[in-house]
């Protein structure tokens, strides 16, 4: 794990600086990226908040930082909420209830300007609600004004920092060494030396590379030459010379300028550190800061121009001039208005930024939707108790927003009872399909895998296996094959002379019929072949495992089986069929077809976990231990693997050979249902695609194979609540695939840990996936990754825009924006709404540090809705509790 | 190399020395635990117990050992034995760390027997 070792060839340098200091050094590095958030790479591609690092201090102090270090939008533009506002989008009562809100007890602000009584608190709301619709700009002439009484009453934005400004040049060059070093096998050329750790392979090849050399003036070059071989001397170094009066405070602030720089990057080396190295090319933020750093003391001198500008008094000019405007002042009365006035004017609410009308308007937008909510969940509390008829099938899905939509239409199909639960359903393993390939964890970031799970040949398949084994590797060597030649200098014109017209003929017919030419991969891959006769079914491990050894403990499968009934309060009477669903998404040449797979399985898709569960729970000992516990499964309930495809909304069912010949005939009634609702699914899907039809819901399935389509799918995009609580209390509600949703049953968790479990994991990942939604759709350019169709796949991690740029952190503009650029998402921060008494979710939070800073810091809004009395109270900063009145608020807003 | 022995060696079976050596015990979240592993590496630190889920009580209230589906929020120990100058080092690290990171350490006097599993290889070649 660790990149600097020590050796006896690098002594010296080391000798000369104490231990203790280089041990500092390695703490004020992590300290100095706790502001940065972790990015995984693009084959499991994982929602984080970008402000991951900034969740310790409030939402809006937060954003403010964000926009200082990495020049981000913390909300949607003014502009665009008063847009909608005059569209008729926003409550303007809800608006109005949060505008006097927020002014709280000074709610009503007068003061005199020129002998005129002027009430602030309608100037502001003017400045909340009007903005440019109201006419043109704000008058220069009022800009002048404001500006000489800005002078005058030497008004200043205290903490109006400009954002961080950096070296283009050291970004550039940082790019370059990052790119090189960390390619996963795209590049054809590898890197020299890369075994020695990012610092010294970028130094060892800058010192001999005549671009970067050329670029440098004597002393830059004498510098690059005697540069040490340690990172974290290099480190010293450089803030010696870069910090020199240095003291702890202006080292960390330089080194989260530099991290803060390019956030993708250096969130990728943080994240890819602290999952373990790899020791071929081992790499962490003190390699990337000892480059970094080293490149800010060679870079080549250019003619600093130190800034005019003074962003504390611009800051108050701006807000000035909009009050006035908004109170219909004239230059003139500014003018004539001495300092005291001015200053009481600043005071009563001119100094109010922008920002902070904006977060008026996302609070009085997330209560509008809480309240829209709680009403629905209102009348069906206290629950009726549940049916007692056995159900025709029970179908566990993954929370994902998603499954929303298709768990309401199977509903509507017959007797069928869904609930929700992490789709990983509680597995923490790393799936190997291929035994020669390490494979990947299919479980949340949060967790690291306990189990391999490799794919084996069913009973009675070893033939059909081995020929669809045999098929794969086939199909493996031939691409490897092409991509080596086309890499390959002389190998590329031969290549192209040689099967040039077959590529073109294929890629025609990839335009042409894509779904033919997908069926046609899966044929020559043997996709399909493979999932029928191989499974990752769950192999006893002994009960003492050696090393290597794969599957698990029988004990360790009964406590998975058991912690999904708790977790999740299924129960019951069972039905015939228990159904396990994950989810992923069939994408065609679309870098991020991973934010599109299922979160809680790491960005890959939940069949396999789906697959493994189903063995867990068919697996006659299992059954026997459950039983003992409570958890009787009757002999004719049979589990049953599934995958909800959530691009086309088809379900696959895996291993339906293994079921038995009894139950053919329920299989088969599933499947029916399942497919009307796939269809009744894509209807409501296609209707909310910008170029689809509800008419055509067929569309979505050959979007899916499209390998032009730049938006197969929504995703996630509109997610806004989290819902904990039995699917009796949601069923029926069309939630418009707006909401996770968790199984949880308050009266059986006595000991609250299946609360804290959804809390501390599932609500996060949650809220995670929401505040990426949240910052790719403010800010595309910075939090997300900017238009899909300009971006650069490389070394096989992420993408770039053009081909020196950071390491873009979010989601393209394609997955939360509209053809015309306007917010598909709408960013809300999440809501959590639980079914149980407060007293003991308040319990939960306070036993729970990260639960409680993200509510304390408004990250998350939580509701607790009293099981016996529909009572609703929200959560609020400190630990107490607001009551919540849906009903009364839609009733005065209706008066 | 000689190591101080004490009087702990009245407790030492016979043809048995003891060696004194410090011992650092630190609590922190499981996302702290590659700084800490870092540090103990940079430091020559040759090993070290971890004990995963630790429960007690704090400055923050009580702190819940287990969390099911959440390693990186559940608080972890590392159990160190070194000499002291690897043990200083380590700690110049954590107080820096600690400054905002939440965490605890202890320090105190230990005694080993095969001291050559607590040395770095070059050190225990001539230990």
């Amino acid at each position: 794990m660790n990149t600097i070792t020590p050796t006896a060839s690098l002594a010296p340098e080391a000798d000369r600086i104490p231990p203790e200091r280089l041990a500092r050094i390695r703490a004020l590095v992590t300290r100095a990226a706790d502001i940065i958030a972790p990015v995984w790479p693009l084959a499991r591609f994982v929602a984080v908040n970008p402000l991951k690092g900034l969740e310790d201090r409030p939402f809006p102090q937060a954003v403010r930082e964000g926009e200082r270090l990495f020049g981000g939008a913390g909300y949607l533009p003014l502009t665009h909420y008063q847009a909608a506002l005059a569209a008729g989008g926003i409550d303007r009562r809800a608006l109005r209830a949060a505008f006097l809100a927020h002014l709280g007890e000074k709610a009503t602000r007068t003061c005199r300007l020129g002998g005129r009584a002027i009430d602030v608190t309608d100037a502001l709301w003017m400045r909340l609600t009007q903005g440019p619709n109201a006419g043109s700009p704000i008058a220069a002439a009022v800009v002048s004004a404001a500006r000489r009484a800005v002078e005058r009453a030497g008004l200043r934005v205290p903490d109006a920092a400009p954002p961080v400004a950096h070296d283009t040049w050291v970004d550039r060059e940082a790019v370059r060494a990052c790119a090189a070093f960390f390619d996963q096998g795209q590049a054809s050329l590898a890197m020299p030396g890369r075994k020695n750790g990012l610092y010294r392979a970028w130094r060892d090849l800058g010192r001999a590379d005549p671009v970067l050399r050329r670029q440098l003036d004597p002393t830059g070059r004498r510098t690059l030459d005697t540069l040490p071989a340690r990172a974290d001397a290099a480190i010293d170094q450089a803030l010696r010379s870069l910090t020199p009066a240095g003291d702890g405070p202006e080292d960390r602030a330089l080194l989260e300028e530099h991290l803060a720089a390019l956030p993708g990057w250096a969130g990728f080396i943080k994240q890819r550190h602290n999952e373990g190295d790899d020791p071929k090319a081992p790499a962490d933020l003190i390699g990337y800061l000892a480059v970094r750093l080293s490149l800010a003391r060679i870079a080549p001198r250019t003619a600093w121009t130190e800034s005019q500008t003074d962003p504390g008094r611009d800051a108050a000019v701006q807000r000035l001039a909009a009050t006035a405007r908004a109170a219909g002042l004239a230059p003139a009365t500014l003018d004539a208005a001495d300092t005291g006035e001015l200053a009481a004017l600043w005071r009563a609410g001119a100094s109010i930024d922008d920002d902070t009308l904006c977060a008026v308007y996302l609070t009085a937008t997330e209560a509008a939707y809480r309240h829209a909510l709680l009403r629905e969940l209102t009348p069906r509390t206290p629950l009726a108790e549940p049916p007692e008829q056995r159900p025709a099938a029970q179908m566990l899905f993954c929370i994902d927003v998603r499954s929303e939509v298709l768990r309401r239409h199977l509903e509507a199909q017959g007797a069928y009872r869904t609930a929700g639960y992490a789709g990983f359903f509680g597995l923490p393993i790393r799936y190997r399909p291929d035994a020669d390939e390490p494979g990947y964890p299919h479980c949340p970031v949060l967790l690291s895998p306990k189990h391999e799970i490799t794919d084996a040949p069913k009973p009675e398949h070893l033939e059909p296996a081995q020929a669809a084994l045999h098929r794969r590797s086939r199909w493996q060597r031939a691409r490897g094959l092409f991509t080596a030649l086309k890499g390959n200098i002389a190998a590329t014109y031969g290549l192209v002379e040689a099967t040039g017209l077959a590529a073109g003929a294929g890629m025609a017919a990839r335009t042409l019929i894509p779904r033919a030419m997908a069926r046609l991969r899966d044929r020559l891959s043997a996709g399909t072949a493979l999932a029928r006769h191989l499974w990752p079914g769950v192999k006893h491990t002994p009960a003492t495992p050696k090393r290597g050894d794969t599957g698990m403990l029988l004990d360790e499968q009964v406590f998975y089986a058991q912690t999904m009934f708790a977790l999740t309060g299924l129960g019951a009477p069972f039905g015939r069929l228990l159904v396990i669903c994950g989810h992923g998404s069939t994408t065609t040449n679309n870098p991020y077809a991973a934010a599109l797979d299922c979160g809680a399985c790491g960005g890959r898709r939940g069949g396999p976990n789906a697959r493994v569960m189903a063995g867990i729970l068919n697996a006659p000992d299992v059954r026997t231990r459950l039983a003992e516990r409570g958890i009787a499964l009757p002999d004719d309930c049979v589990a049953v693997a599934a995958e909800h495809d959530t691009a086309t909304d088809a379900v696959r069912l895996f291993d339906t050979d293994l079921v038995p010949d009894s139950h053919r005939e329920d299989l088969a009634g599933l499947q029916r249902d399942l497919a009307a609702a796939g269809r009744a699914t894509r209807r409501e899907r296609a209707g909310r695609l910008p170029d689809g039809s509800p008419e055509a819901p067929d569309s979505l399935t050959r979007r899916s194979a499209d390998w032009a389509q730049v938006r197969p799918e929504w995703g996630l995009a509109g997610n806004a609540a989290l819902i904990v609580g039995p699917r009796r209390w949601t069923e029926g509600l069309d939630l418009a695939g707006r909401c996770f949703l968790h199984d949880y049953d308050w009266r059986h968790d006595t000991h609250l840990e299946a609360l804290t479990t959804i809390l501390t994991a599932p609500m996060i990942v949650a809220q995670w996936i929401n505040s990426q939604y949240y910052f790719s759709t403010v800010d595309n350019t910075v939090y997300g990754s900017g238009d899909k169709t300009t971006q650069n796949v490389v070394g096989g991690i992420g993408v770039m825009q053009g081909n020196e740029s950071d390491l873009q952190i979010g989601l393209p503009r394609q997955s939360v924006l509209d053809d015309l650029g306007r917010p598909f998402h709408t960013p809300l921060r999440l809501l959590v709404v639980v079914l149980a008494p407060r007293e003991r979710v308040g319990r939960v939070i306070a036993a729970n540090t990260p639960v409680k800073r993200l509510l304390d810091n408004g990250w998350i809004t939580l509701c607790a809705v009293e099981p016996d009395d529909a009572g609703m109270h929200r959560y609020t900063p400190g630990g107490t509790w607001t009551p919540e009145h849906p009903v009364a608020d839609d009733a005065a807003a209706a008066a | 190399m000689t190591r101080e022995t004490t009087s702990m060696n009245d407790v030492a079976p016979e043809g048995v020395t003891l060696h004194a050596l410090k011992k650092l015990e630190v609590i922190v979240h499981g996302e702290d635990l590659p700084t800490v592993q870092d540090l103990m590496a940079d430091a020559n630190v040759t090993g070290y117990t971890l004990v995963r889920d630790v429960a007690g009580l704090g400055q923050h209230g009580f702190h819940e050992g287990r969390l099911l589906f959440n390693e990186q929020a559940s608080l972890v120990m590392i159990i160190a034995v070194a000499p002291p100058a690897a043990i200083r080092t380590v700690i110049a690290g954590l107080r820096e760390l600690f400054e905002r990171h939440s965490g605890v350490m202890f320090v105190s006097d230990t005694q080993v027997v095969r001291l050559d599993h607590f040395l770095p290889d070059q050190e225990a070649a001539g230990s």
